[in-house]
């Protein structure tokens, strides 16, 4: 498959996506969506190097 | 024989800069033509300098950390988002070890009024799911969500699935992408 169209199967993906993301939100998650600042911690980003992980 | 490791960050660099373009895309009309996406340069280290101080940011962590990241995992992926030239949130995360599965490790939006602050989260979502396609990793991580009502949303509403921590590695929600 060439490249263009595996960025186009990405975006086509994207779109779709988007939607579910974007368009759907109740509107108490939306607010714990603003209410929050990060997601995840920084503890995540040290190397475990984990063959397992 | 295999990839050198400039040659494995230039093939990824493609990709990134591929992923952030689609997730930019496929935004919703109000978003892209008020955001753009980028990676974490020297633009975005020096506007995250006046995040520092900020009184309501809820971690001490340096994003310059992201720097060496990149170096040691060259197939990770990193995000800034822009609203004009205020940087509203930065992302980081990389592959599995074995390449499977993409990691959202850390997102951070700036503290306090972010006008699009609901849609941070997601805005790096779509991107890490775009690149993880890209790249041929078939699952998305969120790892370690501290977000209970967040965690429930996305397992019932997200088609995510919570994985127990194992192993010294944290819970995560994951997701066929």
């Amino acid at each position: 498959m060439s490249e263009k169209s595996e960025y186009e199967k990405a975006l086509e993906k994207a779109k779709k996506r988007a939607k579910e993301l974007f368009e759907k939100v109740p509107e108490d998650i939306r607010k714990e969506l603003e209410k929050e600042t990060i997601l995840g911690t920084p503890d995540n980003l040290k190397d475990r190097n984990d063959e397992k992980e | 024989m295999q990839a050198s490791h400039q040659e494995v960050l230039e093939r990824y660099d493609a990709f990134r800069a591929q992923a952030r373009d689609i997730a930019y895309q496929s935004l919703p009309k109000h978003l892209k033509s008020a955001l753009t996406l980028a990676g974490i340069d020297h633009m975005a280290l020096n506007a995250f300098a006046a995040w520092r101080n900020m009184s309501e940011r809820k971690v001490d962590w340096d994003w310059e950390f992201s720097r060496g990241y990149k170096t040691f995992y060259p197939k990770a992926f990193d995000l800034s988002v822009w609203e004009g030239n205020r940087l509203s949130a930065m992302s980081l995360g990389r592959p599995t070890y074995h390449g499977t599965e993409m990691r959202l490790d850390f997102v951070e939006r700036v503290p306090g009024t972010c006008l699009y602050a609901g849609d941070m989260f997601s805005i790096s979502l779509l991107a890490y799911e775009t690149y993880a396609s890209l790249i041929g990793a078939k699952k998305i991580r969120i790892m370690n969500p501290l977000n209970d009502v967040l965690v429930k949303y996305y397992m019932s509403h997200g088609g995510f699935t919570l994985m127990p921590s194992k192993k010294g590695n944290p819970r995560y929600l994951v997701r066929d992408v």
